[in-house]
């Protein structure tokens, strides 16, 4: 997918934190950080599920039920298990997986091979001999290990396993049910969405299941382990896009040959060294004591400089590298926008049109961004509880004083309406803005965009004490199944098949591709998914009630993979974008919470929100488009001079 | 016509490019009262996007077009209706779960108390399928037609709105010789009632036939225009591609007594009821002709395991293997270029790389990850082999013209290396020049001792490449032509179900 898109959504996730920020500062404090940041992360691990159906055209609304019902099993399991061990350990459970796969890979050879006379040359018993292949080794483990005293985690190891065993298999059935009897994925999910609350609610006799005190050292670690700092985490990722950042742009020599390339490669780069400078800052806190105090006091200057407002605790950090790096970074930005203008801004696209594109959506997001600043002056540190709300409603004078009245308007309901209206023209501004983003490409316009965004990284991280922060284990589960599902997806032959079946259902076909496999894999694998965000979910939350454990997740699901670029056509979707999509679904949720609305409107503001994002964005988008048609009436410069330069070497 | 008064559309030097692609660049048109002007060009030369912007579909970016002698912007395409302007695309754009009739009058239904008429609505949309010769009732849906016949429809539809000027983007490419020979008699029926028409084809001779002034796009430049007694096929080519083109059906036989692929009473899904059978040998090129809806396109999806046969016997060099999807047809060297591409031919969001490799992604590839630097060679080597124009292999094919795109379908089926090479109608929308192109194309496979069974509803191009014809006849081979007897006649005399003995068996 185009990169711009991630750009856009990745500066609109920045843009909503830094409205929340402001609206109370209890937002970037390293509690509520570490809660979003778990959250945001078992979210996405969902989202990419929902990304590997939806990308070949399908959906999945059953992810919600089945993360429901696989956590009752597993509550369930574990105190079975507890209670009585299986076979002493949890062999069987390999046992059973063997015993399958060596099954299926036999018995779909001998329909193969023997029922259907599928004789041909090539390599076609290769899958089928890997899988019974794997089958025997699973099996032969079991018979090593069942007899070993191995312990406890084992127990909850089969326990796991068994929860992911049986979501694969519901994804199998889906997968089956879609392709083999031709049902619409649609209807197909919707009844498993259905018949798996009702299964876990009857299963557990409706019963709340909880796991206690006992786990809290040992399996739950899994959901709410903390093995280390945010910085540490940037810096880890720092290194990570320096390296792939110098790579792009001065090694691989693909990208020395599409522009394109070599920007996302400078754009990688830019991040990383910002990230880079920022943690290692406050990484070496030892530092202090010997040089750290000069440093400080550098750093502090040049956050005062740009009029940031830093807190006592931040200045009070050495910021080592941030001290050095900051200057040259800066200049480098100035001398790359520069440049770009020169090349391309003043040359071609010097239209007052360009600009004002650029600048209508730029005005809105400061508007809305100042207007929130002013709300929260006048609210102040107040809260709005649920009874003030519904007394704002009712407009029940008595319960309240006169001074809350502005125009004979309930102040709580004005405040509120301008909390709402505020953040929604803010997000409408910022899409708008990452739409033109990917569709008209001024380079001293996306310069000054992404400044804008790394200004306001900046002002979130002189807030922040990253270093306090813990990052939780569902965070490092998902880099793992981000990095595997984007290698999936956009490196290995099935994931390309994923795009082609999404795009175009029977040209894949007649391009000699089984479909019906890949449809299958998708919905396995977004079960797994789910699955695994069954287990993180129950292990999080610790209790499992029956009828709530986990619905409306696969529409935070499908929203966080629409939001990430996908669409539901089919055919388009990344994991970065849904990562994204997930962080913002969840800061959205966080957000009225932070500001002081009742919680019981959390769902509200993210549908409201969304909405009038979506007009303001659809809206700007039809006036820029009638804009463009009366331009065109307009004699127009000859068009042999402003040939673009061709793209390719 | 009348050259004094002003042009009925005339458009001054429009402009319009796309990133890396100047598609027109000072392109001047004039249209005059009951003129049918064609509009020709190599694959990529603009003639689509021109017709696009007359139809208020693409905004030019620069140039104006005057209706009658007064400036107009034709930003949307309810305005070109309302200026009788009316585009039939190249590719069909029908809503496949609707009516025929609603296909027609859709945006335009007859109305009765604010609701659909919906009587009326089939009543007038058999009158128009009267008039354009098409026999089917008007509530059949769209999607159960075939390509031609929805071509039709479309024609069809174009009719009905009572335009002044109706623009014709490759009509007969998916027409039958009877089919288009109706549409020749609308035209014809057109340009009496005072319409003028466009007419954009690659086929020259219906060019010569209909045209009374042809315009020759070249690269997006005007490259001269034709007026009636100038209108040759030689004079055509020559404005077209630059230079002149000579052997334009080369074919050197190679005899081989090695059957490649035999099949012996296969019934096909389509056509039940007639069991087929014929043999094909190594470097064979053998053509199908007939009719549309003989059932040549079922023999082929049938042979690629799109569509499975119900019974018979496929016999691969030597072996008999059941072929009952297409994985398993690859696996036995059998590729096919589909015959509607857009729906079965490409992935159109996917770049002109990623649709070059698709079926053999698996070869490409070590483990499941795929080896990028060998997917772009390929796709770079059949770019250059096909000649296909686009600015770099990343482009995403939907860019490309239609001509271009067809060129990556036959690219992806080259990449397989197949022995048996099945096509569907290889070179609808192709220039002159890459359909001399892919001739020469098929020759050189064969030569390589691939055995190629086409379908063509071009007559010249079957009776020029084809070693051996079959020609269907509702749904059965009704017989078979070797080189000796090949004539127009015979095969129509065939297609039509005319009497087999004579003909056949003549070997
Ligand atoms: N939307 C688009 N984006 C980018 N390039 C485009 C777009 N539409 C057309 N082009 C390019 O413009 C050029 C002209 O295309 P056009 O479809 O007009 O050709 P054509 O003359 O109709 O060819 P054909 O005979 O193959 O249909 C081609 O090179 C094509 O790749
Ligand atoms: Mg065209």
């Amino acid at each position: 997918m185009k990169s711009g898109k991630i750009i856009g959504i990745l500066l609109l996730l920045i843009y909503v934190c830094v409205a929340t920020a402001m609206l109370n500062d209890a937002f970037i404090k390293p509690y509520n950080l570490q809660n979003l940041l778990r959250s945001s992360s078992m979210f996405a691990i969902i989202g990419i599920g929902a990304v590997l159906v939806i990308v070949t055209g399908g959906i999945d609304l059953s992810t919600g039920s089945l993360i429901g019902l696989v956590g009752c099993t597993m509550t369930m399991m574990l105190k079975a298990f507890k209670e009585n061990p299986p076979f002493e350990n949890g062999a069987w459970l390999l046992w059973l997986i063997g015993l399958e796969l060596l099954l299926v890979g036999i018995g779909w050879a001998i329909w193969d091979q023997v029922l259907r006379k599928r004789l041909g040359p090539g390599r076609h018993y290769t899958g089928k001999i890997a899988i019974s292949l794997i089958g025997i080794v699973f099996l032969a483990i079991s018979l090593a290990v069942e007899r070993t005293a191995v312990g406890e985690w084992v127990t909850m190891a089969a326990a796991v396993g068994l929860a992911l065993w049986l979501s694969a298999h519901l994804g199998l059935l889906h997968g089956l049910l879609i392709t083999k009897l031709k049902l619409q994925p649609f209807v197909v999910t919707l009844c498993a969405l259905m018949a798996y609350r009702g299964l876990s609610r009857y299963l557990t006799g409706d019963k709340t299941q909880g796991l206690g005190t006992e786990y809290n050292d040992s399996l739950r670690l899994l959901a709410i382990g903390k093995p280390c700092t945010a910085t540490a985490i940037m810096l880890f990722l720092a290194v990570i896009m320096l390296v792939v950042g110098i790579w792009k742009t001065f090694i691989s020599r693909r990208s020395r040959s599409t522009p394109a390339q070599k920007t996302n490669g400078i754009i990688i780069l830019i991040i990383g060294a910002v990230l880079a400078c920022v943690s290692s800052s406050r990484y070496w806190d030892g530092w202090k004591t010997q040089f750290g105090e000069t440093i400080a006091t550098v750093a502090g200057f040049q956050l005062q400089f740009f009029s940031l407002e830093i807190p006592e605790a931040a200045v009070a950090r050495p910021a080592t590298l941030m001290a050095f790096a900051m200057w040259p970074m800066l200049l480098c930005f100035a001398g790359l926008a520069i440049w770009s203008a020169k090349k391309s801004w003043w040359a071609q696209e010097k239209s007052p049109r360009q600009i004002m594109i650029w600048l209508l959506p730029a005005i809105t997001v400061a508007v809305s961004l100042f207007a929130l600043l002013m709300i929260k002056q006048w609210i102040g540190d107040q809260t709005v509880s649920l009874t003030d709300m519904s007394s704002a409603f009712q407009g029940s004078v008595d319960s309240a004083a006169d001074d809350q009245f502005v125009l004979g308007i309930n102040v709580i309901l004005l405040k509120m309406l301008g909390i709402f209206l505020s953040m929604a023209a803010l997000f409408g501004g910022i899409l708008w803005l990452g739409k033109i983003w990917t569709k008209q490409a001024g380079n001293l316009g996306r310069g000054l965009w992404i400044l804008t965004g790394f200004f306001a990284v900046l002002w979130l991280l002189s807030n922040t004490a990253i270093h306090e922060t813990p990052v939780q284990t569902p965070f490092f589960i998902l880099l793992i199944i981000g990095a595997l599902s984007a290698l999936f997806l956009n490196k290995t032959v099935y994931g390309r098949y994923f795009f082609a079946l999404g795009n175009n259902e029977e040209a894949t076909r007649y391009s000699g591709i089984n479909t019906d496999l890949v449809t299958i894999m998708a919905y396995v694998l977004c079960a797994l998914c789910g699955g695994i965000g069954a287990v993180l979910f129950t292990l999080d939350s610790n209790n499992v009630e029956p009828s709530g454990h986990g619905s409306f997740y696969e529409l935070y699901a499908i929203a966080a993979a629409v939001l990430g670029g996908c669409s539901l056509r089919g055919g388009e979707g990344s994991i970065l974008g849904v990562i994204i999509g997930a962080s913002i679904m969840r800061v959205l949720y966080n957000a009225p919470d932070m500001i002081g609305i009742a919680s019981q409107l959390e769902m509200f503001t993210i549908g409201f929100v969304l909405l009038i994002g979506i007009i303001v964005d659809e809206t700007a988008r039809r006036m820029a488009a009638n804009r463009d048609r009366k331009v065109v009436a307009e004699p127009l410069t000859p068009l042999t001079a402003t040939v673009p330069p061709q793209e390719s070497a | 016509m009348n050259r004094a008064s002003p042009p009925l559309l005339e458009a001054n030097s429009l402009g319009k490019r796309f990133p890396g692609v100047v598609a027109l660049d000072d392109v001047d048109l004039q249209l005059y009262d009951a003129e049918v002007l064609a509009v020709i060009g190599e694959n990529g030369a603009g003639k689509s996007t021109l017709m696009k912007i007359l139809a208020g579909i693409q905004l030019p970016d620069q140039g104006q077009i005057r209706l009658s002698g007064k400036e107009t912007v034709i930003r949307s395409v309810e305005q070109a209706t309302a200026n009788g302007i009316c585009l039939i695309h190249q590719e069909l754009n029908l809503c496949e779960n609707l009516s025929v009739a609603a296909n027609i009058f859709l945006g335009r239904e007859p109305r009765r108390f604010g609701l659909i008429d919906e009587r009326r609505c089939l009543e007038k949309a058999g009158e128009v399928l009267q008039q354009v010769g098409l026999n089917l009732p008007p509530q059949e849906l769209v999607g159960s037609l075939t390509i031609g016949q929805q071509q039709m429809v479309e024609i069809a539809k174009a009719i009905s709105t009572d335009a002044r000027m109706v623009i014709m983007d490759e009509p007969t490419s998916s027409l039958s010789q009877k089919e288009s020979e109706s549409l020749f008699e609308i035209i014809h029926r057109l340009k009496q009632q005072g319409v003028s028409i466009i007419y954009i084809s690659h086929r020259l001779g219906e060019v010569e036939r209909l045209a009374d002034r042809v315009t020759v796009l070249r690269d997006g430049k005007n490259a001269g225009e034709l007026a009636r007694d100038e209108i040759s096929h030689n004079a055509m080519v020559e404005r077209m591609v630059g230079r002149e083109l000579s052997n334009y059906y080369s074919r050197t036989v190679t005899e081989s007594d090695e059957t490649v692929l035999k099949i012996s009473n296969l019934r096909t899904s389509a056509n039940p009821h007639c069991p087929l059978s014929c043999e094909i040998k190594r470097g064979e090129i053998v053509g199908i002709a007939g009719l549309v809806g003989a059932g040549r396109t079922e023999l082929l999806t049938t042979l690629f395991g799109v569509t499975p046969a119900i019974d018979g016997q496929i016999t691969v060099t030597g072996k008999a293997c059941v072929i009952d999807n297409s994985e398993t047809a690859i696996r036995h060297g059998i590729g096919l270029v589909p015959e509607d591409r857009k729906l079965q031919g490409i992935v159109l969001e996917m770049s002109i790389r990623a649709n070059t490799s698709l079926p053999t992604l698996k070869s490409l590839s070590a483990m499941g990850f795929i080896d990028a630097a060998a997917e772009r060679a390929l796709a770079e080597s059949m770019k250059q082999r096909l000649n296909t124009k686009a600015p770099h292999i990343e482009q995403p094919v939907k860019f490309l013209s239609g001509g271009n795109q067809q060129k990556v379908v036959i690219a992806k089926w080259l990449a397989m290396k197949p022995n048996i090479l099945l096509m569907d109608e290889p070179t609808r929308g192709v220039d002159v020049g890459a359909k001399q192109e892919i001739y020469r194309l098929m020759d050189e496979l064969a030569q390589t001792g691939v055995a190629i069974l086409f379908v063509s509803s071009d007559m010249e191009e079957v009776l020029g490449m084809a070693d051996r014809i079959l020609v269907m006849h509702e749904g059965q081979i009704g017989g078979e032509l070797h080189k000796t007897n090949f004539s127009e006649e015979s095969v129509m005399h065939l297609a039509t179900g005319g009497a087999i003995k004579t003909e056949t068996k003549i070997a």
